[in-house]
């Protein structure tokens, strides 16, 4: 099981309580106490210490809890005339500023504004670390590398986890007798109605067994802070029914039965083992483990000092955020480089590809006229092969041996012929002589029924007498029937 | 710092930024796909353009290529310059077995067929073809833009022949003739009788023809 560890830093002190979780209540199995000088200058010493504690113990811190109470924090109540809330930070700040301890001093507070009876008047409970402290502090306690998110100014919010009935039935008090002040805080059903702070602590009164001095600072201390409760009842009108001490036991175990007897001054050591411890402690390690107590019940403490924290978490905020948005642009931009890389490569590619189409293109289209012109000329050569090819059939679409076999067979036998002339054209000319007339009459009928002459016609006739005989010399014209052969 | 900004301020900075240049990143990315997109939209045109015209050469190489060959299907059946001797020498022989005497035989230059106007214009009839082919003036317009090509283009050479044999014989001549497996056409015969009657004289002209390209015309 996880333990967690609560520390509480001091002037000279850091004290701490290794606690468990048990349900809503803390489990206290070991506490102890170191030396540490809190000293903002002394880089790695409260690391140092609480790693020392760490290993001391053989834990394994699951988280830390602060509480700091030292000289460099203040926790005071004022009361002020009613105002604006802006008016309120400035007074506020302004009162913090002239506590000599913060005077000139950067330092991160927070202040409350409690019920007051008197409606005109504020009642403003405020807090305050130097920021050096602080920045040393969280830093020192981050250096673990354990979860720290939790911090008090004691005895700030104990007032808070006063709530078991015998705590909550009147109106009572507790003092907090640090080393170097004592705290008396006046409360009424978990709420602060009066804080008051007097310088006297510890290191001025211990060891308890001395006489002298050491004893009148006890009884003056006692006595003043008797003053301080009567001085509360007589003005509120109210008795204070119990007053609660918070003192390291272990040092001095019967300093309230002291009180008691040498001051007259009735104090109770203060016990929350009812409601939030498992088992009575040493009242003063109540104050570390205020905040675990708060963080395990997950209550919200009256006076939340989560705001210190805002510087480092707002680094730590800033830091992840740089680191993941870092992160994400890596990757975003591998995954982008990438894609703008293949789609360069590939519209380079492409581009390539176009740069060597666009020129296998001007080839083409350099070299396409001329097989264009080719084509035309062998088309017209085609052509012209084709005209010529069909007037060559046209002049060769007649048999001469036909014809003159058809001829000669309708050639009237008493007729001769002298010659047979046929041009390109089809013009056939007959010459001949003949005896009578009607032969050749007869050849003119059938030249003009031939089934290869036609428009048989005349072209001269003579009439000779040749040896004391008639003889007809003559001419005929016709037409090859061509028209109808082809 | 905390003074003067709170952490929601300096995230909300922080958050800005990083969505500025992841803006950036993702704009950029975006930039270099569209650039992408469209080269390779262009590529793609380009490359139909390309496959368009070289279908298109394709098929006009094609074309040639088919002209060429109809040209040597044609070329078979032609005369080539070195088949003239032999084709003489079977004429010679043509005539010795029709008993026909060759009395003459004239042949000229090879010279381009004309085409008659009437042809080229497609309005061919077979009569007024035999009237064009008289009409010398009417061949192809084009005819000269062709003959500075390489082009092919059918030739003639026309034979004269005056030959001497019976009407029989000179037939049969006629016939041998006409069964030549090459082209040749036999045109203006005329047969015309002399002293030696039943010998005849017959002239005609013979036009062999062959593919010559029109340079060489």
């Amino acid at each position: 099981m996880k333990a967690y560890l609560a520390i509480e830093v001091t002037d000279h002190k850091l004290r701490y309580v290794v606690i468990e979780k048990s349900e809503k209540m803390v489990h206290a199995t070991r506490a102890g106490v170191s030396n540490l000088t809190l000293d903002p200058s002394a880089q790695g010493a409260l690391t140092a210490c609480v790693r020392d504690i760490i290993a001391k113990e053989n834990l394994d811190i699951a988280r830390i809890f602060l509480t700091v109470n030292c000289r460099d924090t203040v926790i005071h109540q004022l009361t002020f005339a009613k105002m604006s809330k802006a008016d309120l930070d400035v007074l506020v700040h302004g009162e913090i500023e002239k506590i000599p301890a913060f005077a000139e001093k950067a330092f991160d507070s927070i202040y409350r504004e409690q019920e007051s009876e008197n409606p005109a008047k504020s009642k403003v409970i405020f807090a305050a670390m130097s920021d050096k402290l602080l920045q040393y502090i969280i830093n020192e306690v981050q250096q673990t590398r354990i979860p720290c998110h939790e911090l008090e100014i004691a005895p700030l919010n104990l007032t808070g986890l006063l709530t078991s009935a015998d705590l909550t039935n009147s109106i009572q008090s507790f003092i907090v007798l640090n080393e170097h002040a004592t705290n008396l805080v006046v409360f009424e059903n978990g709420q602060i109605k009066y804080l008051y702070t007097t310088n006297t602590g510890t290191d001025g009164m211990y060891p308890f067994n001395s006489v002298g001095q050491k004893q009148g600072i006890t009884l003056g201390w006692a006595e003043e802070l008797k003053r301080v409760l009567k001085s509360y009842s007589l003005e509120n009108k109210k008795s204070i029914d119990k007053i609660w001490l918070l003192w390291d036991k272990e040092a001095a175990p019967k300093f309230d039965v002291y009180l008691q007897e040498q001051g007259n001054f009735s104090v109770k050591a203060l016990d929350l083992s009812q409601e939030w411890v498992t088992e009575p402690i040493n009242p003063i390690n109540l104050l570390p483990i205020v905040p675990a107590v708060y963080y395990f019940n997950k209550i919200q403490p009256a006076f939340s000092l989560k705001q210190f924290f805002n510087t480092f978490e707002f680094n730590d905020l800033i830091t992840k955020s740089l680191l993941v948005s870092a992160l994400i642009l890596a990757i975003v931009g591998v995954i982008s480089g990438g894609m703008i890389l293949r789609f360069s490569l590939l519209e380079h590619s492409a581009f390539v590809q176009l740069k060597d189409t666009q020129k296998k293109i001007a080839i083409l289209q350099e070299k396409s006229p001329e097989i264009i012109d080719l084509k035309n000329q062998y088309d017209e050569s085609r052509q012209q092969l084709l005209f010529q090819a069909t007037y060559v059939k046209l002049l060769n679409r007649m048999s001469w041996s036909e014809v003159l076999s058809e001829v000669a067979s309708e050639l009237p036998e008493e007729l001769s012929l002298t010659s047979f002339k046929v041009d390109d054209s089809g013009e056939v000319t007959f010459t001949g002589e003949a005896f009578t007339m009607g032969s050749i009459a007869h050849l003119l009928r059938q030249v003009n029924s031939s089934v290869i002459l036609k428009n048989g016609k005349f072209n001269y006739l003579s009439e000779e007498v040749v040896k004391n005989k008639k003889v007809f010399r003559f001419g005929i014209l016709a037409d090859l029937r061509l028209d109808d052969q082809s | 710092m905390m003074k003067y900004f709170n952490a929601n301020k300096v995230n909300f900075i922080i958050m800005s930024v990083f969505f500025l240049v992841i803006g950036i990143f993702v704009i950029a990315a975006a930039e270099r796909y569209y650039a992408y997109k469209e080269t390779l939209q262009n590529l793609r045109f380009q490359k139909t353009q390309l496959l368009a015209l070289q279908q298109d050469l394709d098929m006009t190489t094609n074309s040639i290529e088919q002209i060429k060959k109809e040209q040597e299907r044609f070329k078979e059946i032609l005369f080539e310059e070195r088949d003239v001797p032999a084709f003489l020498d079977g004429i010679s022989g043509s005539a010795q077995k029709s008993l026909v005497y060759i009395m003459e035989m004239k042949t000229q230059q090879f010279n381009q067929v004309p085409v008659p106007k009437s042809i080229s214009d497609s309005n061919m009839r077979p009569g007024q073809a035999s009237q064009g082919a008289q009409n010398q003036a009417g061949y192809n317009s084009r005819d000269e833009q062709a003959k500075l090509s390489d082009m092919l283009t059918l030739a003639s050479m026309p034979i004269h022949f005056k030959i001497h044999g019976t009407f029989n014989a000179i037939v049969n001549f006629l016939g041998s003739i006409e069964n030549y497996r090459q082209l040749l056409t036999v045109s203006n015969v005329e047969i015309s009788t002399d002293q030696n009657y039943p010998q005849l004289i017959c002239e005609f002209t013979m036009d062999i023809y062959s593919l010559k390209k029109f340079r060489d015309i």
